[in-house]
């Protein structure tokens, strides 16, 4: 534009300097023409700014990481005088990760017409995607102004973690040894205080599990299957946490909202209810969610994006054993990106939990020597770009 | 529903938000119009415009049908052509082809039209008169029709130019480039077009403009995408086919003319005029070009300070041409009407050397002391015996005596010394200094009593006359300062052309103390014989004496010349004289005066800037003696303001319009009015010329002819020849000119691009600075006809290596386009080895390129394509 102005000046001074030296009136006809020509630019940019307007559209509520998702600008011109040029301003940011992106497009649009323009965009990290229409800059016929038409139009997506799906060979080894009230109705379990279902003896039942009066009656072997015991005696401990200064700290994220998603939604898809414990840095707040459904993970997820991370190590688990430290649970999982020997060993010797995983998020190179499997703790390491691996290692 | 759509490769900028380079743009409804008509219509306009406007400049005599028909047929050829544009390139050669095989076969008729045209147009520019023709075409030869064939031609190569630059692309440059020469050759020479042609020429220019500009963010490529990206940004390109640029053209020229149309009715509605500011503004400016010169400002740069002019040395004959700037130098209240023209003397030059006037030195002056310290006690000056008591004037002129008291305001910025008139009462203001000044002490504003004599002021040449009958008493003083007259105001500087003057002036009398009158009129008639008054005498050659050039070789000058040429013929002849320098009100000034607090005021302007010689009269004083043509006879008085306009100055007005009364040029050199005021030490060169002015019954202005009765004609026009060759070396100086500003502003552009590559080199980021050096690469590259189209980067590098042949060592090319791909699409920043491994690769490729080619093409590589280092 300074470029625009420039030129406009020399003509303006050239055009004064032709109607000082040249005598006929076509001069200052001339000169008023070119002092007048920027007024007109105005009255038509003035025209064309308040007949422009523009919304802003998502395909998509809500994606998955890396796959692509349109966003469509839609410019609307009422005027019959065309826009030269008009700059269109998006801001796309990630509230999770703080990532972000100013996408800009420069175009002309035609009079009395709509144009919708259709970006991709896709997200290599999970989180909030905010996406602002911030501006419409629309510039007259030879750039020598222009006008700024603010929308502050927002959309929202989010990206969900990838749920890893973890093989049904895992060994569900979930306690008889609390009273439980509630059990699976789709799966038999080892509680021999309920009975799941009687069927038809198989190759490879056990002897103890035949029922006998029931041979007796139908003269056929028939066999008793016990109930799965599904009860919140499992709870998962949720570390958000993330050392800023750390290069993958936005993989290990990922990885530990996909590692939660998938203990999570494969306890669901046994109709397996479970608590997921968090810390929420804002609120500083140890919070306690009962998942029963993938609506309750949604729940769950979208305050997680809301709260976002923390840098403080393990506060969620230091709040779980102050917090908790009454309740009693079959199984505690916890999941970090961080670990140290004392939070291991804190870990490991938490009372109030049967069974106990520790999930450490990492690049798989650098695991600490003291992380191993105890007697109390079952240490799985699960690496970011394979959490499947580490995840099928899970003894449920 | 019309979408378009392009998908190339990604662009990560390193944050986990990937915009991809699918992007496609819809519009909601269809275009019917198809966007080349508009442009055919816009193109249609500007062809319109031009023709009409140009052959409204000149009345070209040609059937305008005729020529009407072929443009016609030309121009829907041309159209048609540029519908098809990508192929409009290759479709217009058998039009060329055409062209060039009609002008072939009529070179003739061509040549002859050709002819015919520059006659038309040097007679309507005054160059030429109808019966001198600037060609000579036989009687046989149809003009008519030779000059409606070349139009034709001319006009035809017009409407490709326009068509194509308006219809397949639009190009302001090349069309303004290739049309406003034309107008232009009217409108230097103060010829109008048409006003409505000429409207719907600027609007098609603006409107061009206008799409030029709109459409600057695009950059039209057949096969290329509908857009552009560059990082986070997508730009449309000129692919982009929605009618918007086309609209804005068809609706900036309509809005244009509309303004056009408006503006020219409210000027013809209200009869609106050029305000006398903007007539003043033009003469200035004119007066300024007109005054331009390498040597001016090289003698302005010489300069200690422009303001200061007692440090001004310039020769007399140094300044080649004078003008003026009309301003008031002086203003001048007076107590009672002056009855004729006044001379205000301000500088006195008394010693001649090497073609220029000094003050007496200070040397002379102390030796004398005495002598000035009794003119300085008893009150009488030689240079006013006349006024003094000692002189019985009352006796000479009974009644017509008059005291009256004046006073002057100077406008310039030093003050050193005064400007009187002859004869004064000094008063306590004014310190006499040397022989002939008046010291002010820098004051703005200064008075003295004054007598006034009708004969005196009316024609002061007669006074001589009255010599016998003045009968006063000589002053004992006077007796010696005569002595001291004759003993420093007779020389004169030994040289062969001085005593070539002499001996060719021999038979002027030798003076005996009575025989003055005889004198005067030798050496008036021998200077106005031997040259002409011209404000533009051209320099005097250094080793030449300004009397002897002016009276032998270039019999040409104005009134420093004459003065001087008159003191050296006195001197030569046994007359003490001596040169003065100052300011005239001629009579037309003091008729004008206005009344102001009982005082008559006189505005001087430094077109009255005047010099002039002083003989000493024995028993009288210094008394002034003109030799300038016109003041003489005592005649400068009347018409002072008719005057015509320095023809240089003023080319255009000479051809359109008649003289205009004069407010706007006259002649001084600003140099010598404001020397005069002040310098004492050192007389100035080229003073002025009031007279120059007077051509109602003075003298012309050097364009002019003398008008008035009894004036001889001594301004001669000069020969065809002569203007002809003048402005032939005009222009050659001004090629000269404009081929240094183009070889500056290539230099210029060439510093400022290598500066600018070699920063781009040094970003902050040094993935930014690879890909400067990326695209540097690759622009050598091209050089060598190496271009990446259509292929991936790791092929290109491959193929590059192969076409460079051992131009570089093998390997580095790949290595930088590695390097580029890595800080591209990395996240990582390169490291400062790996950028300045690529840049010397660069750098080494430009360098075996640059050795690689001829003269011509280094020169092109360097500084035109500014590839090299």
């Amino acid at each position: 534009m300074l470029k625009s102005k420039l030129i406009y000046l020399v003509i303006l001074v050239s055009m004064f300097l032709f109607y000082i030296l040249f005598v006929d009136s076509m001069s200052l006809m001339i000169f008023v023409l070119t002092a007048a020509f920027p007024f007109l630019q105005l009255i038509i940019l003035k025209r064309i700014s308040s007949s422009v307007k523009a919304s802003l559209i998502t395909e998509n509520q809500t994606i998955n990481k890396n796959t692509e998702s349109r966003i469509i600008v839609k410019i609307k011109n009422n005027s019959l005088l065309p826009v030269s040029c008009a700059v269109a301003e998006l801001h796309i940011a990630n509230t999770l990760t703080g990532e972000s992106q100013t996408l800009t497009t420069m175009l002309p649009v035609s009079a009395d017409n709509e144009q919708s323009i259709k970006f991709s965009v896709s997200y290599e990290h999970c989180g909030r995607i905010i996406i602002t229409l911030k501006s419409i800059r629309v510039f007259d016929y030879i750039k020598l102004f222009s006008k700024t038409i603010n929308y502050s139009i927002s959309r929202e997506i989010t990206v969900v973690p990838e749920a890893v799906s973890i093989s049904p060979e895992v060994e569900t080894t979930l306690s008889t040894m609390t009273d439980n009230e509630e059990f699976s109705k789709i799966r038999p379990g080892d509680d021999c205080s309920e009975i799941f279902n009687i069927r038809e003896y198989s190759y490879g039942d056990k002897i103890n599990r035949i029922h006998w009066n029931l041979t007796t009656k139908l003269d056929e072997l028939m066999v008793k299957e016990y109930s799965l015991p599904v009860s919140t005696q499992i709870i998962i401990i949720f570390e958000f946490c993330s050392d800023p200064d750390s290069e993958d700290r936005l993989l290990r994220n990922d990885a530990a909202l996909e590692t939660v998603m998938s203990l999570s939604y494969h306890m669901i898809g046994n109709s397996i209810s479970h608590l997921i414990a968090w810390y929420d840095p804002k609120t500083r707040m140890f919070n306690t969610e009962k998942i029963l459904s993938e609506e309750d993970f949604s729940a769950f997820l979208s305050s997680v994006f809301a709260s976002g991370t923390y840098t403080d190590d393990c506060s969620a688990f230091i709040h779980h054993k102050t917090e908790n430290s009454e309740s009693h649970y079959s199984h505690a999982l916890y999941i970090s990106p961080v670990i140290s020997d004392e939070i291991f060993h804190n870990f490991s010797v938490l009372r109030n939990a049967y069974n106990k995983t520790f999930l450490y998020i990492n690049n798989g190179y650098d695991l600490p020597d003291y992380f191993r499997s105890s007697d109390t703790a079952q240490a799985v390491s699960v690496r970011y770009g394979n959490i499947a691996e580490g995840l099928n290692k899970v003894i449920v | 529903m019309k979408k378009r759509k392009d998908n190339t490769n990604n662009y990560n900028s390193g944050s986990g938000i990937v915009i991809t380079d699918s992007i496609s743009l819809t519009f909601n409804s269809k275009y019917w119009i198809n966007s080349r008509l508009i442009l055919i219509v816009t193109a249609l306009a500007g062809i319109i415009g031009f023709n009409l406007s140009f052959l409204s400049l000149f009345d070209f005599e040609c059937s305008r049908s005729f020529m009407l028909s072929a443009e016609a047929a030309v121009f829907i050829v041309s159209a048609v052509i540029c519908m098809f544009s990508s192929k409009a390139k290759y479709l217009f050669f058998p039009v060329y082809f055409l062209i060039g095989y009609g002008i072939y076969r009529t070179r003739v008729e061509f040549s002859c039209g050709y002819a015919q045209f520059i006659n038309i147009i040097a007679e309507r520019l005054n160059i030429t008169q109808p019966d001198n023709p600037y060609y000579r075409i036989s009687e046989d030869i149809d003009k008519v029709q030779c000059l409606t064939l070349f139009l034709t031609f001319l006009f035809s190569a017009e409407i490709i130019i326009i068509c194509y630059n308006t219809i397949v692309e639009p190009r302001f440059n090349l069309v303004f480039a290739g049309t406003f020469p034309f107008i232009e050759s009217g409108l230097i020479f103060g010829i109008s077009p048409s006003h409505i042609p000429f409207s719907l020429l600027v609007s098609y220019w603006v409107a061009l403009f206008a799409m030029r500009i709109a459409g600057n963010q695009y950059h039209s490529e057949s096969g290329k995408p509908v857009f552009v990206r560059k990082k986070n940004m997508f730009v449309s390109s000129g692919n982009l086919r929605n009618n918007v640029i086309e609209d804005i053209g068809m609706i900036t020229m309509v809005s244009v003319f509309a303004v056009f149309i408006a503006a020219s009715g409210v000027i013809s509605l209200f009869k609106i005029e050029r305000p006398e500011k903007v007539k003043l503004a033009r003469a200035e400016i004119k007066a300024l070009i007109s005054d331009f010169s390498i040597e001016k400002i090289a003698n302005n740069m010489n300069d200690d300070s422009a303001d200061n002019p007692v440090t001004e040395k310039s020769r007399l004959g140094d300044i080649s041409k004078i003008s003026f700037k009309n301003k008031t130098d002086l203003t001048l209240f007076v107590s009672d009407k002056i009855p004729g023209n006044l001379y205000l003397k301000g500088f006195t030059g008394s010693v001649y050397r090497d073609n220029t006037w000094y003050a007496l030195p200070d040397s002379t002056v102390s030796e004398n002391s005495e002598l000035f310290k009794g003119f300085r006690e008893s009150g009488n000056y030689p240079q006013y015996y006349n006024y003094s008591n000692d002189l019985n004037l009352n006796a000479l002129y009974p009644g017509q005596i008059r005291k009256c008291h004046m006073i002057l305001n100077s406008w310039f910025k030093i003050n050193k010394y005064a400007f009187v008139p002859y004869s004064i009462s000094p008063g306590e203001m004014l310190t006499p200094v040397n022989d002939g000044f008046f010291s002010i002490d820098n004051l703005n504003s200064y008075s003295y009593d004054a007598i006034m004599t009708p004969e005196f002021y009316s024609s002061m040449n007669m006074i001589y006359k009255d010599i016998d009958r003045l009968n006063g008493k000589i002053s004992s003083s006077e007796k010696e300062y005569r002595k001291f007259v004759y003993e420093h105001y007779l020389l004169l500087p030994e040289s062969e052309q001085m005593n070539q003057l002499a001996e060719e002036y021999s038979y002027i009398p030798d003076y005996n103390g009575r025989n003055i009158e005889e004198i005067y009129t030798s050496i008036r008639d021998i200077l106005h014989k031997s040259a002409d008054y011209s404000l533009e005498p051209g320099k005097t050659p250094s080793a030449d004496e300004l009397t002897h050039y002016m009276l032998t070789e270039n019999h040409k000058g104005y009134c420093s010349h004459f003065a001087t040429a008159g003191v050296v013929l006195a001197r030569l002849n046994g007359v003490p004289a001596r040169y003065a320098e100052g300011y005239i009100a001629v009579s037309s000034d003091i008729e004008k005066s206005e009344m102001v607090n009982f005082y008559f005021k006189i505005n001087i302007n430094d077109s009255r800037a005047h010099a002039w010689a002083e003989f000493y009269i024995d028993g009288y004083g210094w008394l002034p003696f003109e030799f300038t043509p016109g003041y003489d006879r005592g005649i400068i008085s009347a018409e002072a303001d008719s005057q015509q306009e320095v023809a240089a100055v003023t080319v255009t007005e000479t051809v359109t319009e008649p003289p205009e009364p004069v407010t706007e040029i006259v002649t001084v050199t600003e140099v010598v009015t404001e020397a005069l005021s002040e310098s004492p030490e050192v007389t100035t060169a080229p003073v002025t010329s009031a007279e120059s002015q007077d051509n109602g019954n003075g003298i012309s202005s050097e364009s002019g002819s003398a008008s008035g009765e009894g004036i001889p004609a001594e301004i001669k026009q000069d020969s065809l020849f002569i203007r002809i060759l003048r402005k032939v070396l005009n222009t050659v100086l001004w090629l000269v000119l404009f081929v240094l500003i183009v070889f500056l502003c290539i230099a210029a552009r060439h510093i400022i691009m290598i500066r600018n590559r070699i920063m781009s080199f040094r970003c902050s980021s040094n993935n930014e600075s690879m890909s400067n050096v990326y695209r540097y690469t690759l622009s050598l590259l091209e050089q060598l006809s190496i271009s990446k189209r259509n292929k991936l980067p790791l092929e290109f590098a491959e193929y590059a290596e192969k076409e460079l042949n051992g131009i570089i060592k093998e390997g580095e090319l790949t290595e930088l386009i590695n390097t580029a791909l890595k800080a591209g699409f990395s996240s990582e920043e390169i490291s400062d080895d790996e950028l300045r491994a690529s840049v010397k690769t660069a750098n080494t490729l430009s360098d075996s390129i640059y050795r690689s080619k001829n003269k011509r093409d280094r020169l092109i590589f360097r500084y035109i394509l500014n590839l090299g280092r």
